[in-house]
């Protein structure tokens, strides 16, 4: 207990030596926290975006119909298995779609599209897409006019329409018969994903159900939000179990290159942080060595009065464990500061923009970190501090006494 | 000039102990910094040769127009011996040529709109190790008249190996294309939605279909080394005929992966940067530290009559030697551990590896060896070192020489 | 009594002018109608050139045809050899397409709607969707017009609210004096922006009727780009039940 008040005095009696090691930590603690929220962050938006706008957590479908979008394998009974599914554990909401593919004409050009109809107040709960629809751009079928469509603007400016203009929506109805709607544009949305931005076109399941003539009660897919996303694959599960008949997938199946991606920032980041908790051990190692070096008199000093070797290692640990914390202390505020501000506002890399918004990326991101990654990190940071202490620690009681006092 | 230098250099030998421990600081921090950059520039090269081969190759020739229109009446002749001339400057590994375009496929009463690629087997192989995507059947030859259907197309399709495939489009100058296929082979594709819709013929074949003659969609080039493409492409265009034909660099044909691929380049010179800051405390304190540790000799210099500013002057040569002597060090210690994972890289384990095998991407995380990662390192560390000195040269500016000499 | 025949020549006056109005605006449809009727018969059958011309390349297929109203159309390709024995039928929304090199009956499906037919300037979905001229607009009488020597209505078609077409709006000029040739037509988008025009020439009497012989269609993005439809020969108002247009005929005709 005494060689801990010993060494809290001995650090606050040389102020520069124990700024110098405080830094070090607070430096690595910061950058180690930083650089980790900001990959996470990046990471954490893709995967977030992608639920929000793409694939939510769970997607049902009739087990054949990705195999060509046949407008006829559909799922049965939507009604009722909303309701059921809306009440299981962990699901937040839930809201179903028609799903046709076509072609979308002007006069100017045709697109293969895929038409999504959608039931607006239900789909508001599950997609965000309704909020890249900026206030200049029309709306998100807020008003109640037949037949209206919602459009991407890299599709509009490939089919060279606007708002009001007219696109023609052709088909294969339920019947087998080539058909074909008129729609309205009412509506632009922009996404960071340009690919899917041009393939992805929004109607009132209503008016899609009628003109394609899908039987009520019949939908191509129910997309289901869940409170926690990490329990995708178990619900599906539970899902699949409960209805055998049609096909439950989890995000993670749907975009299989999306949990590579995450899997594969995970690993990076982990290499990376244990170069770096290297490089921060080695630099204690440098940094102590010469803090002993420089109190080799003193050390020397109170061998000379007889203090043990066993006590003024522990004094040196403790020493160095304190700084750890006081630095560990100073770098959570900083970084936690520094995260905070960077979360809110951005970290804008957007000379890399073009390619990084149609590859599904943000241009902005926002650096985040989960609260255990913080503790995680900061008891690696502490613990690296403390090991790399020993050597030195070691070093000092290596030291002659009388060779220390007589030191110049 | 000389007696300084030779003072600076006794210097640092005078005092073994504190010498080594800032070289040391110093040489580890270049360690560090070399190999985490090695690391990073090994893995956007292999992530860029992945992409590369996988598919576009480093080079195409195309006909001119054909990027912007891809459609099958956008086709070109090329000299068969001018191909051969290319092969054989050293840069280029293989030249492979194809015919892409759409059509209808149909078996029984199901139809779907299908990718038709007409390939030439083993030089496309050469590159894109296309025939370890075989699960079924057997692959094609050059002069074989069947073809290959990806996995989940055959599956929609509900056909087997030895079943006959309907291909149905429009070909060159609106010719109609028809034929009835021989299945021989299935492959599986790791992009799912390829697998769902790719048909693959032999060239000579795909020709026939779309009525072309001797022309093709693309010429692709593979090769060795990716500082070679710049030279080579710009040697092409001037020795084609421009307003016939194209030459796409692998660049402009990956666009966004290029630019995923650099973002993630991004990412990692921010964590570079944060590793500089680490290493710069390092450095920094250790340089703080001897400084302090010093305080009484520098008193003594003065005091006996050295002047401040030749005390700078030996002090900063001092640490230009423990910079350069730290710099040479670590270049060094760091050269067996890079030749180690350069040629033994760190292999991936679990999912992962099941995940990059699909995309026939090795699951490894390369180093390079490339000269200007260490030349860059070693210049930042350098500069961090000389800011670092700023510190004992003030320090002595500043010394008060009474309270240095009791300290 | 006075008052009274006044109002009474008024009103007469009026009605006349009501109904000579009325019978105007009535008339564009009935033109566009008779026009396109002209052009088909009840039923026809027909052998034609058509040449797909580009700026470096050009293309010539003939063909026999058989027509009835709108609804039903069946087509034999008589040459190049490559396309020789094709046949293709339209059966009020559905098209289907005959190979017999590959023995194979295919329907077109709607990905392929907006490609020109056999590579010419005039679309899949054109065929399909020719009786669209007639329901899917509003039609107006916008003025007079002399054409190739014709005196021609000029004809502002607009689509109507819900119709599933592509175009803003479509101009045809008709010849009077009860002729109804279709001499010229104009394709525009939403942007008043000329996308296509269709020409006829070299007018003949054929089984009867004065029709245009050579028309050319012509799309307006590109220089060197059209297709000329030549009718070599036409009959109309032939026998051809709705049973004549089925697959089994269409394997089966020469």
């Amino acid at each position: 207990m005494m060689l801990l008040k010993i060494a809290w005095r001995n650090i606050w009696r040389s102020k520069t030596r124990s700024a110098v090691v405080i830094f070090a930590i607070t430096s690595g603690l910061v950058g180690g926290l930083f650089a980790s929220a900001w990959m996470n962050g990046m990471a954490n938006q893709r995967v977030v975006n992608t639920f929000s706008i793409e694939t939510a957590h769970i997607q049902l479908h009739h087990p054949n119909f990705a195999d060509n979008f046949d407008v006829k394998k559909t799922i049965t009974s939507t009604e009722d298995k909303l309701e059921k599914i809306s009440k299981m554990v962990g699901v937040k909401a839930v809201t179903s779609r028609l799903k046709v593919s076509a072609m979308a004409a002007t006069a100017n050009k045709n697109m293969g599209v895929v038409i999504v109809g959608i039931n607006p107040e239900t789909e508001k709960e599950v997609f965000g897409l309704y909020k890249k629809v900026d206030s200049t751009s029309g709306d998100f079928f807020v008003s109640k006019k037949k037949n209206a469509i919602v459009i991407s603007k890299a599709l509009a400016e490939e089919l060279k329409v606007k708002i009001k203009s007219k696109i023609v929506l052709t088909f294969q109805d339920y019947n087998g018969e080539i058909t074909g709607a008129a729609f309205k544009v009412i509506g632009m949305y922009k996404t960071d994903n340009n690919p899917w931005d041009k393939m992805h076109v929004f109607v009132r399941d209503v008016d899609l159900r009628k003109v394609v003539e899908i039987p009520k009660g019949q939908n191509h897919e129910i997309d289901v939000l869940l409170n926690d996303y990490e329990q995708a694959s178990v619900i599906s599960a539970a899902i699949q179990k409960k209805y055998p008949e049609i096909l439950s997938e989890d995000w993670s199946e749907i975009q299989p290159y999306l949990s590579f991606i995450t899997e594969y920032m995970d690993i990076y980041m982990g290499v990376f942080m244990i170069i770096i908790l290297a490089a921060l051990g080695f630099g204690i190692v440098n940094t102590m060595l010469m803090v002993i070096l420089e109190r080799t008199k003193e050390l020397g000093m109170l061998m000379g009065i007889g203090m043990n070797k066993k006590r003024i290692f522990l004094m040196i640990m403790f020493e160095t464990i304190l700084l750890a914390l006081v630095g560990a202390f100073v770098g959570e505020i900083i970084s936690m500061f520094l995260i905070n501000y960077f979360g809110k506002v951005g970290i804008n890399i957007s000379s890399l923009a073009e390619g990084l918004e149609s590859v599904g990326y943000s241009a902005i991101s926002y650096p985040m970190l989960e609260a255990y990654r913080y503790l995680q990190i900061t008891i690696l940071v502490i613990l690296t501090g403390i090991v790399a202490s020993i050597y030195p620690a070691i070093k000092a009681l290596k030291l002659n006494p009388a060779e220390a006092i007589r030191t110049l | 000039m000389k007696t300084i230098l030779k003072i600076a250099w006794r210097n640092i030998w005078r005092n073994k102990r504190r010498t080594l421990i800032t070289i040391a600081s110093i040489m580890f921090a270049l360690f560090f910094a070399i190999v985490m950059r090695g690391f990073q520039v090994g893995s956007y090269a292999k992530m860029k040769e992945n992409a590369i081969k996988s598919y576009s190759g480093y080079i195409q020739i195309q006909k001119k127009g054909y990027w912007n229109d891809k459609n099958i009446n956008n086709i070109f002749e090329f000299d068969q011996q001018k191909i051969l001339d290319l092969e054989s400057d050293s840069r280029v590994n293989i030249i492979i040529p194809r015919i892409e375009s759409f059509a209808l496929a149909s078996s029984g009463d199901v139809t779907k709109g299908v990718a038709v690629m007409g390939i030439s087997p083993e030089k496309e192989n050469k590159m894109t190790k296309i025939k370890s995507y075989l699960q079924q059947g057997d692959f094609i030859n050059a002069d074989d008249r069947s073809v290959l259907v990806a996995e989940e197309l055959a599956k929609f399709l509900k056909i087997n190996i030895n079943d006959t495939l309907v291909l149905f489009s429009s070909g060159y100058h609106g010719a109609t294309a028809a034929g009835l296929f021989h299945v021989k082979g299935i492959l599986k594709l790791p992009i799912p939605e390829m697998n769902r819709r790719t048909v693959y013929l032999s060239i000579a074949e795909a020709q026939n279909f779309f009525s072309t003659g001797d022309q093709f969609t693309a010429l692709a080039f593979d090769m060795d080394n990716l500082d070679d493409v710049n030279n080579v492409e710009q040697e092409l265009r001037l020795s084609i005929d421009q307003d016939k034909y194209e030459v796409m660099g692998w660049e402009v044909m990956n666009k966004e992966l290029l630019q995923m691929i650099e973002s993630d380049n991004a990412g990692g010179l921010i964590m570079i940067a944060i590793l500089y800051m680490v290493i710069a405390f390092g450095i920094l304190g250790t340089v703080l530290m001897m400084t302090n540790e010093r305080i009484r000799e520098f008193s003594m210099m003065i005091s006996i009559g050295m002047q401040k500013k030749k005390l700078i002057m030996v002090v900063i040569l001092e640490l230009i030697f423990l910079t350069i002597l730290g710099v040479i060090a670590g270049v060094i210690i760091s050269l067996p551990l890079m030749i180690y994972f350069f040629y033994h890289p760190i292999r991936f384990t679990g999912e992962m590896v099941e995940a990059m095998k699909d995309f026939n991407f090795e699951p490894i995380m390369p180093m390079s060896l490339d000269v200007q990662i260490f030349i860059y390192q070693a210049i930042v560390i350098m500069i961090i070192s000389l800011i670092a000195m700023y510190y004992p040269i003030l320090k002595i500016l500043k010394l008060n020489i009474v309270k240095g000499l009791k300290s | 009594m006075k008052i009274n025949f006044n109002v009474f020549l008024i009103l007469f006056f009026a009605l006349i002018s009501v109904g000579v109005f009325a019978q105007y605006d009535i008339t564009a449809e009935e033109i566009i109608k008779r026009a396109d009727e002209k052009m088909r018969g009840k039923t026809n059958t027909s052998t034609m050139e058509m040449q797909i011309i580009r700026p470096t390349w050009k293309r010539s297929v003939t063909m026999k045809s058989w027509g009835r109203g709108m609804d039903y159309s069946m087509t034999y390709i008589t040459a190049p050899a490559k396309e020789k024995g094709q046949v293709f039928m339209k059966r009020k929304t559905e098209m289907w397409n005959w190979m017999p090199s590959i023995s194979r009956m295919i329907k077109i499906p709607a990905s392929m709607m907006s490609q020109g037919w056999m590579g010419s300037d005039y679309s899949n979905d054109d065929i399909l969707k020719e009786s669209s001229i007639v329901h899917d607009y509003n039609h107006k009488i916008v003025g007079e017009e002399k054409m190739e020597g014709f005196d021609t209505y000029k004809i502002e078609m607009i689509p109507k609210e819900e119709a599933a077409v592509i175009w803003g709006k479509i101009y045809k000029w008709i010849s009077k004096d009860d002729e109804y040739i279709q001499v010229r037509s104009e394709y525009y988008d939403e942007d008043d922006e000329l996308i296509k025009s269709d020409f006829a020439y070299d007018f003949k009497t054929m089984d009867g009727r004065l029709i245009p012989t050579r028309i050319e269609i012509i799309p307006a993005d590109e220089e060197g780009k059209k297709t000329v439809l030549y009718i070599k020969n036409i009959k109309f108002d032939v026998d051809l039940p709705e049973s004549f247009f089925s697959q089994q005929k269409m394997k089966k005709i020469r």
